[in-house]
C-alpha cells in the first residue's frame, strides 16, 4: 500500500484531468460541426444542454466507480460481469483509448503542418510529442495530474484573451433572434455537441487514484462546467464573427477566429500561434491520458509491466493515426470514436451499476 | 527499469540532436517576398509581360484578371548614424491570368525570393472586374490559404485598382496606407466601417448585399470615396454610393464614431457645422398585414464647431434649439437620399433586412428569397433627435 500511496491525485488535479481530457481536437471544429447539424445560430444552447447530459452520464460512471474505490474499471468490471465478458469490455475500452490517442495525434499533425510548421515532415511533429507523452505516462497518474494543473491556467488565460479580442469582429445580429427556426435545431445539434464532451470516462480509471474518491462528483461537475464555458464562448464568438452560413465554410473556425483580428496595442499582433500552442498542450494532455488509460488496461488485464506495454502501444497508436487518407476520413474517424464513446460510456455504465447493485458486488 | 532508463537516455540524445540542429521549416524573413497588397483588375497586359510572352514566357490561361502584387523590400541593416533612407520600401509586379493562385505562383518564376502571404494587408478589386467575375471566385484563394489571414482588408475601386497601389508618399507602402486610413473614422463621417475578409464571408455565403469601401486615385493621390455595392444574389458589382450617401448610411446604421454634419442656416444662409460626439440608431420593422415598413430613429450628441452667421449668442438655448432642428432635418434628408439610392439600385445595404429578420422572423422567411427587390418598394421613415451639448471655446458665432 505504501508504494501506491505515492501515486495519488488531489481533487483539484482530477478536475484538471477532466478538463484536459475533454478539451481536445473538438474545440477547433465544434462551431462548424454544431452549425452543420443545426443550421441555426442557437447551437450554443445545445452546447450547454450537452454539458448537462454529459454530467448526468459522468455521474453514473462516478457512482459506479465509487462502489470500488480502490480498483480501476478493468479490475472491477470482471467482478461485475464475470471474467470473460469483463475482459472483453476492458479490451473494448483499451481499443477506444488507443483509437482516441491516434485521432488526437493525427489532428495535431494536420493542423500544425498546415498553420504552424509548413514544410516540417509530419513524423517530426508527432515523434517528439509522442516520446514526451511516453515519458509522462511512465511517471504515473500523479505526474499527469500535475501537468494538467500547470497547463490549465495557461490555457485559460490565453483562451480568455483570444475570446476578448475576438469581440472585435463580433456581430450580435448573427446570433439573433433566438429560436428563429424553433427549438428543433437545438436538439438536432445535441448529438454532435455531446460528442465533443467525451472525457468523463477518465473517472472510470482514475477515480481509484484520488485521495478523496467521494469528491469525484465535484471534480466532474466543476470540470464540465469550465469546459461548457469554453465551448459556449467558442461557438458564440465564431458564429458572431462568421454567421451560421459562413462558419459552415470554415474548416477550423476557431483558428480562423484567432486569425481574424490584428492587435496593434498589445505586445503581439497575432494570436493564432498562441492559440495553437495552448491547443497543442491540451491535445498533449488528452493524448497522454488516453495512452495512460490504455496501457493501464492492458497492464492490469495481462499482469504485464506498464513500461513495456507503453513502449509497445506507442507504435500501434502511430500506425493507427496514419490510417485516415485525408481530412474527411480523419473527421469521420473522429465521429466513429465519438459514437463508440456514446455506446461505451453512456449506455454501458448504467446496466453495470444496476448489475453490481443487484449482485451486491462491492469492494 | 535499467533498460527503460538507457532507452530513454538514447531517445533523449536523439531528440537533442534533432532539436539542436535548428528549426525545420525556418526561412529568414529577408529572403522572402512579403506580400503587402494585391490589386485585381480586368486583364490588360503590361508592356513587360507582352515582352515576356513574345519571348516564349507564356502558359495556358485565359487573360481575365490583371493582378498587381505589392511586395515589401526587406530593409537592409542600417549603418549607425547614416541618414534615414528615403528609398522605396516596396515594389509592384503585375501578372495576368485567370486564377489568382496561379498568378501568384507564376511570380515565383520571376524572383529568387518566394512570395509569402503572412503580411498581406489589403486587397483592392476593381468594380469593372467585379461586374464580370463574382466576388466569391476572386476571394476563394484568399479564404482557403493558410498564410493569408481573414483580417485582410477588402476594398473596391471604381477606377483602376492597380493605381491604388502606386507610390504616393515616398517611404510609405500604399497597401498599409489604404488599411490605416480607417483610423480616421473618428474624424470623418463619410468612411465605412472597414471590411475584412472575415466580415465578407457571412453576407457572401448568405447571398446578402453588402458594401465595400471604394478607393479612387487622381494625380497619384488616393482617396476613400463612397462605397461599391456587391449585389446579394450574383455577388457582382451592383452600383455605387457616393460620399454623402455613405454619410446618410452611417447615420442609419448608427456606426459613426465621429465626423461632422454641415448645413446651411436658412435664415442667414450661412454655413454651420455640427461635430458628432456620438450617434445611436435603431431600426424598427413594422408589419401590418402584408405591408412592411421601417422606422429609423437616430439620436446624436455633439457640439457646434463652426458657424458663419455673424454675432449670434450661442449661450441662448432657443438659438441652440433652432439649430438642432436644422441639423435634424439635414440628417433626415441625408438618410432619405441614401435609401432612395438603395431603392433604385435594388440593394439593401442598410441593415433593414436584419431588422426584419430579428423582429419578425416569420415574415422574413416569406420575403427573404427576393429581399433586395422587395425592399426597393418598402417605405422608410426617419426621425432624428440631435442634441447640441456645447459650442467649444467661443460662445458667439463668427466673431
Amino acid at each position: 500500500m505504501g508504494k501506491e500511496k505515492v501515486d495519488k491525485i488531489t481533487t483539484l488535479q482530477m478536475t484538471g484531468i477532466v478538463i484536459c481530457f475533454m478539451v481536445a481536437a473538438g474545440l477547433l471544429t465544434l462551431p462548424r460541426v454544431a452549425a452543420e447539424a443545426a443550421k441555426a445560430p442557437d447551437v450554443w444552447i445545445s452546447v450547454i444542454l450537452a454539458g448537462g447530459i454529459t454530467f448526468l452520464f459522468g455521474w453514473i460512471m462516478v457512482k459506479l466507480s465509487q462502489r470500488f474505490p480502490d480498483s480501476t474499471f478493468y479490475e472491477y468490471v470482471q467482478r461485475i460481469t464475470g471474467k470473460a465478458v469483463g475482459k472483453m469490455l476492458g479490451m473494448l475500452l483499451v481499443i477506444y483509448f488507443v483509437a482516441l490517442a491516434g485521432f488526437e495525434i493525427r489532428s495535431v499533425e494536420e493542423i500544425t503542418s498546415f498553420f504552424l510548421l509548413e514544410g516540417t515532415p509530419v513524423w517530426a511533429i508527432s515523434a517528439p510529442f509522442m516520446w514526451i507523452s511516453l515519458y509522462l505516462c511512465l511517471g504515473g497518474v500523479n505526474v499527469i495530474g500535475r501537468v494538467c494543473q500547470i497547463i490549465i491556467p495557461i490555457t485559460t488565460f490565453i483562451f480568455v484573451l483570444i475570446c476578448l479580442l475576438g469581440l472585435n469582429v463580433f456581430e450580435l445580429n448573427y446570433l439573433r433572434p433566438v429560436f428563429s427556426e424553433g427549438v428543433m435545431p437545438v436538439f438536432k445539434a445535441l448529438k454532435s455537441t455531446a460528442l465533443t464532451f467525451t472525457g468523463s470516462e477518465c473517472m472510470l480509471i482514475m477515480l481509484c487514484r484520488m485521495e478523496k474518491p467521494e469528491k469525484a462528483t465535484r471534480a466532474l461537475g466543476v470540470g464540465i462546467g469550465i469546459v461548457v464555458l469554453f465551448y459556449t464562448a467558442a461557438v458564440v464568438l465564431c458564429i458572431g464573427a462568421f454567421s451560421v452560413e459562413g462558419v459552415l465554410t470554415r474548416t477550423w473556425p476557431f483558428i480562423d477566429l484567432a486569425r481574424s483580428f490584428e492587435v496593434d496595442y498589445l505586445v503581439l499582433e497575432r494570436f493564432e500561434s498562441l492559440l495553437l500552442s495552448i491547443w497543442i498542450m491540451q491535445i498533449f494532455a488528452t493524448f497522454s491520458i488516453a495512452l495512460y488509460c490504455a496501457s493501464l488496461g492492458i497492464t492490469q488485464m495481462l499482469n504485464a509491466s506498464n513500461a513495456k506495454i507503453l513502449f509497445i502501444l506507442l507504435p500501434a497508436v502511430y500506425l493507427l493515426s496514419q490510417i485516415p487518407k485525408n481530412l474527411n476520413e480523419l473527421f469521420s474517424f473522429g465521429t466513429v470514436i465519438g459514437n463508440a464513446a456514446l455506446i461505451l460510456f453512456a449506455l454501458l455504465p448504467l446496466p453495470l451499476l444496476l448489475i453490481s447493485h443487484w449482485r451486491r458486488v462491492r469492494s | 527499469m535499467k533498460r527503460v532508463r538507457s532507452g530513454l537516455l538514447g531517445m533523449a540524445a536523439f531528440l537533442i540532436c534533432i532539436t539542436l540542429s535548428g528549426c525545420w521549416s525556418s526561412s529568414p524573413v529577408e529572403d522572402l517576398n512579403l506580400e503587402a497588397g494585391i490589386a485585381l483588375d480586368v486583364a490588360e497586359q503590361s508592356p513587360q509581360e507582352e515582352q515576356i510572352n513574345e519571348k516564349g514566357g507564356n502558359y495556358p490561361k485565359k487573360d481575365l484578371i490583371k493582378g498587381t502584387f505589392q511586395f515589401i523590400v526587406p530593409e537592409e541593416s542600417k549603418s549607425s548614424g547614416g541618414p534615414p533612407s528615403q528609398t522605396k520600401k516596396f515594389y509592384n509586379v503585375t501578372e495576368t491570368g485567370d486564377s489568382v493562385f496561379e498568378m501568384l505562383r507564376e511570380i515565383s518564376l520571376r524572383s529568387n525570393r518566394p512570395p509569402i502571404g503572412f503580411h498581406l494587408k489589403t486587397v483592392v478589386i476593381s468594380s469593372s472586374l467585379l461586374r464580370k467575375v463574382p466576388l466569391y471566385e476572386l476571394l476563394d484563394f484568399f479564404l482557403g490559404d493558410n498564410d493569408i489571414r481573414p483580417s485582410v482588408h477588402l476594398l473596391i475601386s471604381t477606377g483602376k485598382a492597380g493605381d491604388a497601389l502606386q507610390e504616393k508618399i515616398p517611404g510609405q507602402t500604399p497597401a498599409f496606407v489604404l488599411k490605416d486610413i480607417f483610423v480616421n473614422r473618428k474624424r470623418n463621417s463619410r468612411l465605412l466601417k472597414p471590411m475584412a475578409l472575415v466580415n465578407v464571408i457571412g453576407p457572401m455565403k448568405a447571398d446578402r448585399s453588402f458594401l465595400l469601401p471604394n478607393v479612387i486615385t487622381a494625380e497619384r493621390e488616393i482617396k476613400q470615396a463612397g462605397a461599391g455595392i456587391i449585389k446579394g444574389k450574383t455577388q457582382t458589382y451592383g452600383g455605387f454610393l457616393n460620399e454623402s450617401e455613405v454619410e446618410g448610411l452611417m447615420w442609419i446604421k448608427g456606426e459613426l464614431k465621429g465626423g461632422l454634419v454641415k448645413t446651411i442656416d436658412p435664415k442667414t444662409s450661412k454655413n454651420m457645422a455640427y461635430e458628432i460626439k456620438s450617434v445611436k440608431s435603431s431600426i424598427k420593422a413594422i408589419v401590418q398585414g402584408n405591408d412592411i415598413s421601417f422606422r429609423v430613429r437616430m439620436t446624436s450628441e455633439g457640439r457646434i464647431s463652426e458657424n458663419f452667421s455673424p454675432n449670434e449668442d450661442l449661450g441662448n438655448n432657443r438659438l441652440l434649439g433652432r439649430e438642432e432642428s436644422i441639423f435634424q432635418e439635414k440628417v433626415n434628408s441625408l438618410a432619405e437620399q441614401t435609401v432612395a439610392k438603395m431603392h433604385t439600385l435594388r440593394a439593401d445595404v442598410g441593415g433593414f433586412g436584419d431588422a426584419l429578420r430579428i423582429q419578425h422572423p416569420k415574415v422574413w422567411k416569406k420575403v427573404k428569397d427576393d429581399w433586395d427587390k422587395t425592399f426597393s418598394a418598402i417605405p422608410v421613415q426617419f426621425s432624428t433627435d440631435l442634441h447640441i451639448e456645447d459650442y467649444g471655446a467661443s460662445n458667439t458665432t463668427a466673431d
